[in-house]
């Protein structure tokens, strides 16, 4: 029997609309498919796939890797303090709200496939804009106005006006900003409806307030009696809606501020009491879903207990959440390089009427010091082959050692790179003559001594070469480290500087493979 | 402005026979040009050769040794006069030097000196398209009574066939 762990973790959909509960779950072969035939047969099978799919695995697993979610934390919306006590004087009660929304960060930090944004950081993100400063500006006259003209009893102008403020401020999140500002916005509209006989819009717009300002504080008796009752109940019905669980007043605005700015899950806490239990309410919501994506209440009791409740329901959620996988470019998961090739190099600059060609290995390393950038050496071995006219009437070897900064780009299974280098070449003694006498009969024959003249064979002594070369290589990735590669080079030689060069510019194309690690 | 390149390589397969065609011609044989080099020699069924100036008068066949480098020729030419051996050389003079030979557009000229005092010019066209590779021409006596003989050399052996009989070893 093969038990193998499952890499995904079983998710199954949850009462509820939008939840899931997910666990990790292991499956066996013989549980999946109970009618193989027999246990010979499954040993086969088992000895032929098991290889085949750990090397998968492993080779798969260590190349893709998951891509992180950025996560930002909205300021804990605390909906405990009873309803009674808006219009009851005194200082707010906060009861460390502030502190469990650090606590829930913490736990989001220790996750290493979650990025966490600080609200913070994404508070200034959005303040920092040109549009936000502009409409701020003009939102905040509209507002201003709204409240001149509310103060002169126009209050159909007024309602018209505070409207337009709130619509402009709205598009760029200023009640994500500024929630307490928004809010005395949204309060003197709700006020202005009320007073208009528009109770079910000064409703929805008080809903709206102790939304953004669940603290809020006004002295008893300031406004008229039907402000407060209205009051009182849009904090009620807030305190038992669904609508307290969504964070920018609708699931649309709330995808449209992940899409802008980047973030990929938005946590809502909240605060609240259920049958004198405090209860923090966590729910997430992700990119690309218009429903809560997760919900966890954790019982808020001491600080240790609250946080363990707040990791187990971060840690259930991240084991659950489907991550994008990438495949990095290779020169983020390798640093050393080692290949052999077959090279085939062809002098364009010798001392025969036509090119000559030699043969011959080349092993190469190199070390990648940061990504798309290396030092890599090669050494070749190479030996002449017969040229065209057969000019070439001692063959030599000849041995080069090339080294230099490589700069790379690549992809998730190839590599392609230039190495400029520095090179010395170290040439064998060797031979030239194009009588074809010398060619046709062989050395110490009487043909030979009767018809080739000694003088018209030209003599090279073993020679050092030194110069630049410039190498073009691609390394083709057919597992997480073994490649296919190829490449081509040109050098030419500028040293011995006597002018005594006889061989220069030679081209070399090469096939091979090696691994990297 | 779309730059275009003069050589032909637009395209990656003419880019591709262009890097195969400079490789190749560094390789001898490598491009389709006539390759002359072997062992050349009269039918054995075909008739044999009669040179009369050739020391007291030679009845017999022909074979020839060639070495070709670019246009360049070296090898020999032998005379014999038993058919089936190969063996009985003609002895007054049997083998001479290709001298000043060359090959241009599949004709091959050379003369040759032989030990008879007689000097021979030799005119050749080579016919290697078909099952027979062919050499068809003349020898030609230099001198006021020069005489022209038509023959047809046919290949019998490679460049190896001319080592395994040792004529790379120069005349025998």
């Amino acid at each position: 029997m093969i038990r193998t762990r499952s890499l995904r973790p079983f998710c199954a959909p949850f009462s509820g609309p939008g939840l899931t509960v997910c666990g990790e779950t292991t499956r066996s072969n013989s549980d999946a498919d109970g009618s193989l035939p027999s246990s010979s047969l499954r040993r086969s099978l088992s000895l032929t796939v098991l290889p085949v799919v750990l090397l998968a695995v492993s080779t798969g697993a260590a190349a893709f890797e998951r891509i992180p979610k950025s996560v930002a934390v909205l300021p804990v919306r605390n909906l405990e303090s009873p309803c009674k006590n808006i219009f009851v004087s005194g200082e707010p009660e906060r009861v460390g709200a502030s502190k469990l929304g650090a606590a829930v960060e913490a736990s989001l930090s220790t996750h290493d496939d979650l990025k966490l944004v600080p609200f913070v950081t994404l508070r200034n993100k959005l303040a920092g804009t040109t549009a936000y400063k502009d409409r701020l500006v003009v939102g905040r006259e509209r507002y201003l106005m709204g409240k001149e003209l509310y103060n002169d009893l126009r209050q159909p102008e007024a309602e018209d006006s505070l409207r337009r403020a709130l619509d402009l401020l709205e598009s760029v999140y200023y009640d994500l900003v500024e929630p307490d500002a928004f809010s005395e916005i949204l309060m003197l509209l709700a006020v202005t409806l009320v007073e208009e006989g528009k109770s079910a819009q000064a409703l929805a717009a008080f809903k709206r307030t102790v939304l953004l300002h669940p603290n809020l504080r006004l002295p008893a008796g300031y406004h008229p009696k039907s402000v407060e009752e209205s009051l009182i109940l849009a904090c009620e019905d807030v305190r038992q809606s669904l609508e307290r669980e969504i964070p920018l007043a609708g699931a649309d605005r709330t995808q449209d501020l992940m899409d802008r700015h980047g973030v990929d899950v938005l946590v809502l806490p909240l605060l609240t009491s259920v049958e004198d239990r405090r209860v923090l309410v966590l729910v997430l919501f992700e990119r690309g879903q218009l429903s809560v994506s997760f919900r966890e209440e954790v019982p808020v009791t001491d600080d240790a207990t609250t946080a363990a409740g707040i990791d187990a329901a971060i840690s259930r959620w991240a084991a659950c959440t489907p991550f994008k996988r990438v495949k990095h470019g290779v020169e983020e998961t390798h640093s050393f390089v080692l290949s052999a090739a077959y090279d085939h190099m062809l002098y364009l600059l010798f001392p025969t009427r036509t090119p000559v060609q030699s043969v011959g290995f080349s092993f190469e390393t190199g070390y990648f010091f940061v990504p798309s950038f290396a030092i890599m050496g090669r050494f070749q071995l190479m030996y002449s082959v017969k040229d065209r006219y057969e000019d070439m009437y001692e063959e030599f070897t000849s041995a080069r050692a090339i080294i230099g900064p490589a700069f790379s780009l690549s992809g998730t299974w190839w590599r392609v790179f230039v190495t400029p280098g520095v090179e010395l070449n170290y040439v064998g003694s060797f031979s030239v003559t194009s009588d074809p006498d010398c060619k046709f009969f062989a050395d110490g024959s009487d043909g030979y001594k009767a018809n080739c003249d000694p003088d018209r064979i030209d003599n090279y002594p073993l020679q050092i070469l030194g110069g630049v070369n410039v190498y073009l290589g691609s390394q083709f990735f057919f597992s997480n480290q073994l490649f296919l590669s190829a490449g081509a080079s040109v050098s030419t030689y500028v040293m011995p500087f006597d002018r005594s060069i006889e061989v220069n510019f030679p081209i070399s194309g090469e096939i091979g493979g090696g691994v990297a690690f | 402005m779309r730059i275009v390149s003069p050589l032909p390589t637009r395209t990656p397969a003419a880019a591709l026979a262009a890097v195969l065609t400079l490789l190749c011609s560094a390789l001898p044989g490598c491009i389709g040009e006539d390759d002359l080099s072997g062992l050349w020699e009269m039918p054995v069924d075909g008739p044999e050769v009669s040179i009369p100036v050739l020391g007291e008068g030679f009845t017999g066949r022909v074979r020839m040794a060639v070495g070709q480098y670019g246009k360049d020729i070296a090898g020999e030419v032998v005379f014999y006069e038993d058919s089936y051996h190969k063996t009985s050389l003609f002895a007054p003079c049997s083998c001479a030097y290709l001298d000043d030979s060359e090959v241009r557009d599949g004709r091959l000229t050379f003369s040759i000196a032989t030990s008879c005092g007689v000097d021979i010019l030799g005119d050749f066209n080579a016919d290697l398209g078909g099952d027979r590779e062919t050499l068809t021409g003349t020898l030609s006596t230099v001198g006021d009574n020069g005489q022209e003989f038509s023959l047809v050399l046919e290949r019998v052996g490679s460049e190896d066939s001319v080592k395994n009989e040792e004529l790379d070893r120069g005349c025998p």
